[in-house]
């Protein structure tokens, strides 16, 4: 990143030993991570070889697989874990019953399944196929949303659960989940590849191929660019107040304030680690609780408004070993879930007394 | 898992419509060759691929923001390859079968643009067959059957049984014509072998410069074209100068970037103990370090331009003055 207040970028975390106050438990899990969600106890992880685990109290637990890699993993709740594949499935699994058949919700011959989202709240599982997202209620399936002009490559629910953005070409296609009106869109010239909606329901936040981020504020109209990227931009995520947006794209893990607006203030930078990029981030509480993972293996915890941050797991050599998923435990920042490209998966603890950048 | 250094190989097969694509992937796919494959194919045709995986590609062609008006990349591919990268097992190369219409351009640029893609495969080789008994009549009325000549690294001439001599010739003249530094393969019923098409690295422009043996004689005065496909070839003995090359390549671009279809060069930099090798296709272009020159090799610098309406006068102008500068 171009622009620095930050103290921290000047620090080379490369080299130092794991913070005190923080303890890590690892699994191999027999294949890249390339899907995580995190469940009521324990996280739910699929792999590039298409198995699904669940890895509650650290045994992992086989529960299915797709052909070919897993595109994401979610939560549903009451023990029920729901995935999608490059074999064009989407399959609930249920804890109770591991080894069990699972239940195919979705079969398409022809396209992957690029991605998945669920809303509790609405009882709904979204995913994209192809160029079409198909909508999955507790009675099976509630619906189709068709013609983007391009194949979806990313979704979001809105906090409400009433909406859902879809990323494609041309920027964010918004859709009703309740009713049959007009989707509303939201455009940006180029290719957008991921898209996040914030918490408090106001903006919508979509990754280019362009190396860049666009975020449209949804109560004025108003759309804006977030750019200086070394790369593109491939997570991000809100902090829990929707004060900051969080992202990869650089060798620091980026922390946009919104106050003022995206991008007139420029990013808090959190955890420079020589020769490495962010490939993972999970947002924290507000401005403390930062996550970033890197392409050389290291998580780090950071705080934007003191730019102090802590490493939790050590990185090695090359980007053989990258994080490939971050999040933190569901409805608490004490525990962060990773999964790497060289077939690990862990859980790290953070005791309350883990030093300031934690406090 | 791959390392940075072995990416996975991807050739590139482009053809008109009819011109046995499709038989020619499968007649290789069955071959008793013991490796695997992905198949990425624009459309499923009536014909299979016979293959464990393939994969439809659904040509989405989008332009970057990057300010280059020609630079469209082919989004459904940084998508399927990416993806093809998240599987736990590793493929010996990946083909990639384009429509007959489709311009190679925005599938060639799509593994400069994208960082993700430069760093875990490696465009080996863009392969494309054409039909002997009708590629004179292609060429006449499409640019498209042009253009794919122009882009090849290898040209397979098909279908050679169906024509007298007097064709043949003429096929393979005006293959020359478009592009002399592609290798030319002829065959009937599509039957070429496994090696010709995989992993040959003619991306590797130093191999790809030595089997042009005539190539240092060429005199770029002999590639005047008026509103043709064509190349321009340049040879320098004296050492270049880097930032006048630089600059001069980079205005080049800017302003023929859409007619260059593609450019390939190695050069010796004043100071420079290894040579410097890139490649460009229109406005986009990769360099990188090569190996180092050895003490009893003579430093030339070649450069190529494969394009439409070059003008040789002035790239040869162009060059020569990023010489002179290094010389003074």
């Amino acid at each position: 990143m171009s622009q620095s207040s930050s103290l921290v970028a000047e620090r080379d975390y490369g080299a130092e030993q794991i913070a005190p106050g923080v303890s890590l438990r690892e699994v191999e899990v027999g294949a890249n991570v390339t899907a995580l969600s995190v469940l009521t106890r324990g996280v739910a992880v699929g792999l590039g070889d298409g198995e699904v685990l669940a890895l509650v109290d650290g045994d992992p637990l086989r529960l299915g697989r797709h052909d070919g890699a897993v595109t994401a993993v979610c939560d549903l709740g009451g023990g029920r874990v729901l995935s999608a594949g490059q074999d064009g499935r989407v399959l609930q699994f249920s804890l109770e019953t591991s080894g069990g058949a699972p239940i195919a919700l979705h079969e398409s011959s022809k396209d992957w399944v690029t991605e998945c989202a669920h809303h509790a709240g609405a009882g709904m599982t979204a995913a994209a196929v192809g160029r079409a997202i198909v909508l999955i209620t507790a009675d099976g399936v509630g619906g189709w949303l068709t013609d983007h002009p391009s194949t979806v490559t990313g979704l979001a629910f809105s906090p409400r659960g009433d909406q859902i953005a879809a990323s494609r070409y041309d920027g964010v296609t918004v859709w009703s989940t309740q009713d049959a009106a007009t989707p509303v869109e939201l455009y940006w010239k180029g290719s957008a590849i991921a898209v996040s909606w914030s918490p408090d329901g106001r903006y919508v936040a979509a990754a280019t191929q362009d190396r860049e981020l666009h975020v449209w504020d949804l109560a004025t109209g108003k759309d804006y660019r977030l750019g200086g990227f070394t790369s593109k931009v491939r997570q991000i995520g809100w902090s829990a107040d929707s004060s900051h947006l969080v992202c990869s794209g650089s060798d620091v893990i980026a922390a946009w304030p919104i106050a003022g607006g995206p991008g007139a203030f420029p990013p808090r930078e959190i955890g420079y680690v020589c020769a490495a990029q962010v490939s993972a981030v999970a947002a924290g509480r507000a401005t403390d609780r930062l996550a970033g993972g890197f392409s050389n293996g290291a998580v780090l915890i950071g705080d934007a408004k003191s730019g102090d941050a802590l490493i939790a797991r050590a990185g090695g050599e090359g980007d053989g070993g990258a994080i490939t998923r971050l999040a933190w435990a569901q409805g608490g920042f004490d525990r962060l879930y990773y999964g790497t490209r060289d077939n690990k998966c862990g859980e790290i603890r953070i005791q309350a007394e883990g030093g300031s950048a934690l406090s | 898992m791959p390392t940075a250094l072995d990416k996975t190989p991807v050739t590139l097969l482009t053809g008109y419509l009819g011109a046995g694509k499709t038989t020619l992937l499968n007649r290789i796919l069955t071959e008793e060759h013991g490796k695997k494959f992905a198949v990425v194919v624009n459309e499923f045709g009536e014909q299979g691929i016979d293959n464990d995986l393939v994969i439809g590609a659904d040509e989405e062609v989008f332009e970057m923001n990057n300010g280059c008006i020609c630079c469209t990349v082919r989004g459904d591919l940084i998508r399927i390859l990416g993806g093809l990268m998240d599987r736990a097992e590793n493929f010996d190369g990946i083909l990639i079968e384009t429509t007959g219409l489709a311009d190679p351009g925005p599938v060639i640029q799509t593994f400069f643009v994208d960082d993700e893609l430069r760093d875990r495969v490696a465009l080996d080789q863009v392969v494309t067959v054409v039909d002997a008994a009708h590629f004179l009549d292609k060429v006449e009325e499409s640019h498209e059957a042009e253009e794919q000549v122009a882009f090849a690294d290898l040209v397979i001439v098909n279908k050679i049984d169906l024509v007298g001599t007097d064709q043949r010739a003429g096929v393979n003249a005006k293959i020359t014509a478009l592009n002399p530094h592609a290798k030319i393969v002829e065959t009937s019923h599509s039957a070429v072998s496994l090696e010709l098409l995989l992993d040959r690295a003619a991306f590797d422009l130093d191999r790809l410069l030595s089997i042009e043996p005539g190539f240092l004689e060429e005199d770029p005065e002999d590639h005047e074209h008026d509103d043709t496909i064509g190349s321009v070839s340049l040879v320098a003995e004296a050492p270049l100068e880097a930032r006048s090359f630089s600059e001069w390549m980079r205005g080049l671009v800017r302003d023929h970037g859409p007619s260059i279809f593609r450019s390939k060069g190695i050069l010796s930099f004043t100071n420079a103990p290894r040579r410097y090798v890139f490649q460009g296709v229109h406005m986009v272009m990769d360099s990188q370090w090569g190996a180092e020159w050895r003490p009893d090799e003579r430093r030339m610098s070649r450069l190529v331009f494969i394009g439409r309406n070059l003008d040789a006068g002035q790239l040869e102008a162009g060059f020569r003055a990023c010489q002179e500068r290094a010389a003074a």
